[in-house]
């Protein structure tokens, strides 16, 4: 046996005959067969301390659970829905009815349901506006031409146009 | 007590019957408390192994976890045709390995040291408990093994952990690894090469 296939023999559990008569005549295998008792009895005092859940089987159970549970998709659920009328002891059609009033009073419901955007009434037009404030005030400054008294002060500079409005 | 009562009925098999796989194929069979029994029987030295793979306890448990859903939910394809630890600890490596590329980045400083059980005490004599120092040379003592084993590569590592601390023969250990009996066998003397290198200038463990 050379030097690597003693080494290697003691990696078994019982290395053969051979390995040990080698070491008596190998000094460097000798001297690595203490490194190799020395690493062992090191790597045998190394023992982390394992905590163990007591709940592990609880925590595997409840996983399993969750993962039996089927998933339903959307059209077994519409399905489901349907199904679920079976109950109901009316003849097929009525009981398609009432499935299809009760969603389209669903809908309904939802429609009227949804906020509105207030309706935004049109403006008054500015200009008809405008014309009618000066109508009024062209009013309110004829019948001041009735009071002369009151009109002494107004009356020379926008008396004529008043007067002229009411002409017209 | 579920494995005792199972494992009993084991009792007219041959000496050498796998009772790990006896309890999958009657699992297999419908007998769900079957796998309750191997969850007990098999916690302890899977955490073990784990823990020491990848070092960080947190991790290590859930894990373990996820080996036994995988057993759970392969037992429809599981076939006897090695020890049920074989393919036990080949889905533990497999998850382990897989967990470690994914995280090669992060340095989990976990302490696989023990826990502070002796701690706050002063050194007494009187009962036997071994003074601070002596606690503190063997933490560090049990940390540069540690680092030793933590410094393999992963395989490597996981191959010394299965072969020194599960006691598994070269052909298991090839079947976990999934390589042949020679290249597990050159894997892991290389493996204890480096550690017996690097635990040379190690002493004694103190006390």
């Amino acid at each position: 046996m050379n030097c690597r296939q003693v080494r290697q023999s003691w990696m078994d559990a019982a290395p053969p005959v051979a390995a040990v008569r080698h070491l008596e005549s190998c000094a460097r295998c000798r001297a690595a067969w203490e490194q190799h008792t020395h690493m062992q009895s090191a790597l045998d005092a190394w023992q982390p301390e394992t905590r163990l859940p007591p709940d592990l089987t609880l925590r595997l159970r409840r996983q399993l659970a969750l993962e039996a549970k089927p998933r339903r998709s959307v059209g077994s659920r519409i399905r489901g829905w349907f199904e679920s009328w079976d109950g109901v002891p009316h003849p097929g059609r009525l009981r398609l009815a009432a499935a299809s009033g009760t969603l389209l009073a669903a809908i309904c419901l939802g429609i009227l349901a949804w906020p509105h955007t207030a309706a935004v009434a049109p403006a008054p037009a500015p200009a008809r506006g405008v014309v009618r404030d000066l109508q009024a005030l062209n009013h309110d400054r004829g019948m001041l031409t009735n009071f002369p008294l009151l009109s002494t002060s107004a009356g020379n500079t926008a008396g004529a146009a008043s007067s002229t409005t009411y002409a017209n | 007590m579920i494995e005792d009562q199972l494992t009993d009925g084991l009792a007219g098999a041959s000496a050498d019957v796998d009772a790990g796989a006896a309890l999958m194929l009657r699992f297999q069979q419908g007998e769900e408390a079957c796998f309750d029994a191997l969850v007990l029987r098999y916690q302890r030295p899977l955490t073990g192994y784990m823990l020491r793979l990848v070092r960080h306890p947190g991790v290590s448990e859930e894990l373990v976890q996820d080996v036994f859903l995988r057993v759970y939910r392969s037992r429809e394809r599981y076939r006897p045709q090695a020890r049920f630890t074989t393919w036990l600890y080949r889905i533990a490596t497999h998850l382990a390995l897989n967990y470690l590329r994914d995280h090669r980045a992060e340095a989990h400083q976990a302490s696989l040291d023990e826990p502070e059980t002796e701690g706050g005490h002063p050194p007494d004599a009187a009962d036997g408990r071994p003074g601070i120092e002596t606690r503190l040379m063997r933490r560090e003592w049990r940390r540069r093994v540690q680092q030793a084993i933590a410094s393999l590569p992963e395989r490597q590592r996981a191959a010394v952990i299965l072969h020194k601390y599960q006691e598994m023969e070269y052909r298991e250990i090839a079947q976990a690894l999934q390589l042949s009996v020679s290249a597990t066998k050159s894997l892991l003397f290389r493996a204890y090469e480096v550690l017996r290198g690097q635990l040379e200038q190690l002493e004694a463990m103190p006390g």
